[in-house]
């Protein structure tokens, strides 16, 4: 079972690598914000927990790790599901599925810790080099081992878990149901007791997705609001995709754009990769939204302000390379549809156009969708004289650069992959 | 224009060329194909069909020897003149069907046409029309995960025949199909065959589904150990022989 488990992790390698490198990220981080909880100059413990801004920050950005943890696992666990059940065929049991699943987990884990936590150690100077610089403050952070200890409690039991918590996935759905892996993932809803038209479906998801920035404006002086207005905003973004952007694209690929045959491939593949990465954009958003909130809410103390901007920068990272992560797993199994793709007709260097546009629209879309929720809490926060334009410009730029950089990366690994020469 | 519609000379293929692995897959096949001729290939497991089939139709490239489709020989057309060749004259259908499980069966069967620049109207008429006959229409919108084995290599049918290929090239297309499935798609090929005169090429183990070829290769260790014309023959007697051909490979095997 340990065995065939580390040869799953060998065979599949390019997954389990996107998994690992998730790990590393999500460790480094959480090291890092560890280490600045239990800092002097912020100081919080389980103990005497200080309840102040410095506090939510910090658990605010665990949480994401976690979330992005949860993600991940989710993923990776689903595109195994045709392994799973194969394993079931020849007579395994969902214990031994489940130990096999830790197994796998675990080695990656134990493999990313000391990765992580190397990384975050190399960035700690220049966190105090920021500390002086900016603030002329003499605090220092240094390295806690309460951090590793908490770090490493957290993950273990948060992959234990979520990996207990796919497993039900797997229990609940027939072998046949597995072998064709994640596609045919039976969604749960709710039947509501009346019937609710299409029209009005999708008239609801954009007004609850536009309307909170429209009481931004005049509700701006009170930023405290803005969290629950954006919450209100993300339930209407989750289904303006399902009600308004999948729709459309469905028009565009069998009407508009029919008789274009880069558009009809390459807005297919954004269709599905939208909805794939639909989980991601919202956390995007909510966590960049969470973090102005926090930021306005404590402008009068530096160190809370500096806390808060670092927690900016390394969020967007960590989500914009989730996302990359994601997209590289997904890209994995787009060989078998461009090998089927130049049977038909559609030659390298047509592929090459489509996997591009493929890309920078889907990027296009994640980025773009962000900045027009963002963007108007920017220009809110800035007509209330809460935020100078500068810092504004900044958080901008912070927020885009990850995400562009993510998609050269894409592009050149998808490249690498499908374009290679038999 | 060419006496043949495909003409091949001297085939060789070789896998993992100058490796420890190298590997003869073809050994120098000579073989030619009139239009209109429904053709198909047999051989045990591991013969070189699929190989030979991928050779001819472009889809890969020999390692030595000359292939020659309507005149042209297949090595000295451009990446562009080979995907533009493919989908004005060639329609693949494949025992694991090849469709995009990203794309909806509807713009599945539109690729081909979209490919030839065919207007949108014309488009959806066509697809519509071909998914008619093909009882699909009522499944254009779901995606190929969706649907069934016989409905999915339907849809790939429809996507091979939307382009009016003058060559269709068929690899095992009975494999996942029930013997009704497997019944009505070759009654399909055989129409197109007679009534439109496309040329057929087709890969299968199976006897009876060869019985429908007007005639049969087989392979055997990459070299085309027999050729069957049925002529003159009923579909009854051409079913009879090539079960004697196969048979002689099982009774070799026996008596080893």
């Amino acid at each position: 079972m340990f065995q065939s488990a580390l040869r799953s992790i060998k065979d599949d390698f390019s997954r389990s690598l996107f998994y690992w490198l998730t790990f590393v990220l999500t460790s480094m981080f959480m090291f890092l914000f560890f280490n600045l909880s239990y800092s002097d100059m912020i100081g919080v413990t389980f103990i005497h927990a200080r309840n102040d801004m410095s506090t939510f920050t910090t658990v605010l950005v665990i949480g994401i790790c976690m979330i992005v943890i949860f993600f991940a696992n989710d993923f990776y666990v689903k595109k195994k599901s045709k392994e799973l059940a194969v394993r079931l065929v020849c007579g395994g049991t969902y214990f031994q599925i489940t130990q096999y699943l830790l197994f796998q987990t675990g080695v990656l884990f134990i493999l990313a810790i000391p990765f992580g936590i190397g990384l975050a150690i190399l960035f700690i100077p220049s966190i105090n080099y920021m500390l002086m610089s900016f603030l002329n403050s003499s605090a220092q952070l240094h390295i806690q081992w309460n951090a590793i200890v908490s770090t490493t409690i957290i993950i273990v039991f948060e992959i234990f878990w979520c990996t207990l918590l796919n497993l039900g996935y797997a229990y609940r759905s027939s072998i046949k149901t597995l072998m064709y892996d994640e596609k045919t993932i039976i969604h749960f809803s709710i039947p509501l007791p009346f019937n609710i038209s299409s029209k009005i479906k999708k008239f609801l998801s954009i007004i609850m997705f536009i309307g909170p920035i429209v009481i931004f404006y005049f509700n701006g002086d009170n930023p405290n609001s803005m969290l629950i207005l954006s919450i209100i905003g993300m339930i209407g973004l989750y289904c303006s995709i399902d009600q308004v952007v999948v729709p459309f694209l469905n028009y565009l690929t069998q009407y508009k754009y029919v008789s274009y045959h880069k558009r009809i491939v390459y807005l297919g593949f954004l269709r599905n990769d939208i909805l794939m990465m639909k989980k991601n954009i919202i956390l995007l958003i909510v966590s960049s939204v969470l973090l102005l909130s926090i930021l306005v809410s404590c402008l009068e103390q530096p160190m809370e302000v500096m806390l808060a901007m670092i927690s900016f920068v390394v969020i967007n990272i960590l989500l914009a390379l989730s996302v990359m992560f994601k997209f590289s797993t997904e890209m994995l199994g787009r060989q078998r549809i461009f090998y089927s793709l130049e049977r038909i007709g559609y030659m390298k260097n047509v592929q090459k156009d489509i996997l591009m546009k493929e890309v920078w629209s889907l990027y296009g879309f994640i980025g773009g969708i962000s900045l027009f929720y963002i963007v108007n809490i920017f220009i809110v926060l800035w007509l209330y004289q809460l935020l100078n334009i500068y810092l504004l410009i900044g958080m901008c730029i912070v927020f885009v650069v990850p995400l562009i950089l993510c998609a050269i990366a894409s592009q050149i690994y998808y490249q690498r992959l499908i374009l290679k020469e038999d | 224009m060419s006496d043949y519609v495909l003409e091949v000379k001297n085939l060789k293929k070789v896998y993992g060329l100058h490796t420890q692995n190298e590997f003869e897959a073809l050994h120098n096949i000579n073989f030619t194909v009139d239009y209109g001729e429904f053709i198909c290939i047999m051989g045990p497991s591991g013969s070189g069909k699929s190989t030979f089939i991928n050779n001819i139709s472009t889809i890969d490239m020999p390692t030595s020897g000359l292939v020659y489709i309507n005149g042209i020989e297949v090595k000295t057309m451009s990446s562009n003149e080979i995907g533009k060749f493919r989908y004005q004259n060639l329609g693949f259908i494949f025992q694991d069907f090849n469709l995009l499980d990203t794309h909806t069966l509807y713009e599945n069967i539109a690729m081909p046409l979209s490919l030839a620049k065919v207007k949108k109207e014309d488009i959806k008429e066509r697809v519509h029309h071909i998914a008619k006959a093909m009882n699909i229409e009522h499944l254009l919108q779901k995606f190929p995960y969706e649907c069934s084995g016989g409905q999915r290599q339907r849809a790939a049918i429809c996507r091979a025949l939307i382009g009016n290929p003058k060559m269709i090239v068929a690899d095992e297309p009975t494999g996942n199909l029930d013997s009704v499935n497997s019944q009505e798609l070759l009654t399909i090929l055989k129409r197109l065959n007679e009534e439109q005169k496309v040329t057929i090429i087709m890969v299968s183990h199976d006897a009876m589904i060869a019985s429908y070829s007007s005639r049969l290769i087989y392979i055997k260790d990459g070299i085309i150990e027999q050729t069957l014309v049925k002529g003159d023959l009923s579909q009854e007697e051409y079913f009879q022989k090539i079960v004697e051909i196969n048979s002689q490979e099982s009774q070799r095997l026996l008596k080893k």
